[in-house]
């Protein structure tokens, strides 16, 4: 077989299938844990407790959902990461597809 | 198999020098990332796009319509996120009640499988948001730069004011109808009454009422305008996971290769049997039409979402060519190769969630109707287990968080039983305003003498004055000295 002949197919993704991926069910985890984080907890009691007295319910709202989108973003991000292909270094110098 | 790796490292015979690292051939380049290839889906007519029609039109008309809808000056659907109270059509819940949204929501996942199981994908087709606002988008797009044929001709050509004109007007129609739904988006969680003064107020609107504004516009307009069917490819988890509701029997858009092929052009009149042909044209109509780019003459795929428009422009064709029409057609798998029987609709798993369905639609229901619309939280106090009165009375203290949920003002009466001989120390009546909280602290008093554990179960109850139903009863922990 010649060395430059894939020997699977080459697995091929768009840039936002993978962004999507990443941004999308993060998004979503973050809208559920906030809706139920706040299900428990008044924001008004949380704004006061971390010394946001000025800070409207919408606001604290807000807040809580981008802390929660925050870090869904990096669990995504870090799955991503790791799932990536991992690429044999003698197969790369032969040119080979992994 | 693979030459030795270090062939590659051999002495050139002309210079003499074992070559340097970069001269080494370099590994094949291979694009990491597919490209999209942009889709300009051909405007169609027809049956199933006048349904399409009528139900873009009442989605977007229910959307946009039903936020400014008040009664008795209270917006019927509002979740009013502040006040963290959620007004659905006369009814109130609070963050109490989110078991309800939960079973609420359950049932609408349950409903997608149900319809699922039968209709196939009539939600992506027909209802779902991505659809909805794509419709609207391409509609504005074709009015804007034409159909499909002129959409690619002006993207080939190259940038000058024409061009610019054109796909400036389009932007700028799409930017708004998305502003617009980003206003309406957060006239259900802010009232839309006011949140419309304080815009045309300028400046007195909240910096984070703005801020979602716009990200519900920029999300409208990215999802709508540039991402499309790739939304439904890459996001979502429907779309993935539908094949596991789907058998034989479930309704699909489906080509009839038997009927369809050897697919070729003909003249019109001529028989395409003596030629060897099936009643497929070859026109490409159906691959031109189809809003995910795909060719449903290829069978089922996941990218397909069930909108019908290849049945619609095929059936016209089939009309040119006078042959029968359903070449492509909206039948299950069953009618296709069995022919001629119509789709089966009862079937064990239609009926199995239909029946879950309706039980907790019915549990729902009565789950609803009896709601007691007081709610009764009990902290004890934190500080002290119990406390000693000067004349030995045993004491605990409890702070009572008391939600009227109900939407007009109510009396209550608190009494306390449990243990006999205890004694209510604090108001025992009060009232609390539609929709309001207090928070109530009131002490229970006892002689040591009747006290027969340390650890006793107390019940706290709240009556209502003016109706017997709305009554709580809630547990609590009375404690006294440890016991010899």
């Amino acid at each position: 077989m010649p060395a430059h002949q894939p020997t699977t197919t080459p697995l091929r993704r768009s840039r936002a299938q993978i962004l999507s991926a990443i941004i999308w069910p993060s998004f979503l985890v973050a809208g559920a844990a906030n809706s139920l984080f706040f299900v428990f907890i008044d924001p008004l009691l949380i704004a006061s407790e971390l010394g946001l007295e000025d800070s409207s319910a919408m606001a604290t709202y807000s807040r809580g959902f981008f802390c929660f989108w925050a870090l869904t973003l990096c669990t995504s991000a870090c799955t991503h990461y790791l799932l990536r292909p991992i690429h044999n270094s003698r197969q790369m110098r032969r040119g080979e597809q992994p | 198999m693979n030459e030795p790796e270090h062939q590659t490292q051999a002495i050139d015979p002309h210079t003499g020098q074992r070559p340097k690292h970069e001269e080494r051939q370099a590994p094949e380049v291979v694009e990491l990332y597919k490209k999209r290839e942009k889709i300009y889906p051909r405007s169609v007519t027809g049956l199933f796009a006048r349904y399409r029609k009528i139900g873009v039109g009442t989605l977007l008309g229910l959307f946009y319509l039903i936020c400014w809808i008040e009664v008795d000056g209270q917006q019927v659907l509002l979740f009013d996120l502040p006040a963290r109270q959620f007004h659905i059509f006369g009814f109130t819940f609070w963050p109490q009640d989110f078991f309800y949204l939960t079973v609420l929501l359950i049932i609408a996942a349950l409903g997608l499988f149900f319809v699922t199981a039968l209709f196939g994908r009539v939600w992506c087709g027909f209802a779902c948001p991505q659809t909805v606002y794509t419709e609207f988008f391409l509609w504005v797009e074709r009015r804007i730069e034409g159909d499909r044929g002129r959409q690619i001709k002006l993207d080939k050509e190259p940038w000058g004011p024409r061009k610019f004109r054109i796909k400036a007007s389009k932007h700028a129609v799409w930017i708004l109808f998305s502003l617009w739904t980003g206003f309406t988006f957060v006239g259900y969680f802010t009232p839309i009454r006011e949140l419309s003064e304080n815009i045309l107020a300028a400046g007195e609107l909240g910096g984070w009422e703005a801020w979602w504004i716009f990200f519900y516009g920029f999300a409208t307009y990215g999802n709508a305008g540039w991402m499309r069917e790739q939304v439904c490819l890459y996001m979502c988890p429907y779309a993935r996971f539908q094949s596991a509701m789907f058998d034989q029997d479930t309704l699909v858009i489906a080509y009839d290769e038997k009927r369809g092929e050897n697919r070729g052009a003909r003249k019109r009149g001529t028989d395409p049997r003596e030629k060897g042909l099936g009643d497929c044209v070859n026109c490409t109509l159906c691959v031109q039409v189809c809003p995910t780019g795909i060719d449903i003459r290829d069978g089922l795929q996941y990218q397909c979402i069930g909108c019908a428009a290849c049945v619609d422009v095929c059936d016209q064709v089939m009309l040119k060519m006078n042959y029968p029409k359903g070449l492509i057609s909206y039948t299950t798998e069953r009618v296709l190769e069995d022919g001629g029987e119509r789709p089966r609709l009862t079937r064990p798993k239609a009926i199995a969630y239909a029946c879950i369905l309706l039980a907790l639609l019915g549990g729902l229901v009565v789950a609803v109707v009896n709601r007691v619309p007081v709610e009764l939280d009990i902290i004890r106090d934190r500080h002290a287990l119990y406390r000693t009165t000067n004349i030995g009375l045993i004491e605990n203290v409890y702070t009572l968080k008391i939600f009227n949920m109900d939407n007009d003002a109510q009396d209550y009466r608190l009494s306390v039983s449990g243990i006999d001989g205890m004694e209510l120390i604090g108001d025992a009546s009060f009232s609390i305003e539609g929709s309001g909280s207090l928070t109530h602290i009131v002490n229970v008093r006892i002689d040591p003498v009747l006290l027969k554990k340390t650890s006793n179960t107390i019940y706290f109850s709240l009556q209502s004055s003016s109706d017997p139903d709305i009554a709580q009863t809630e547990e609590a922990r009375f404690l006294g000295p440890a016991r010899r």
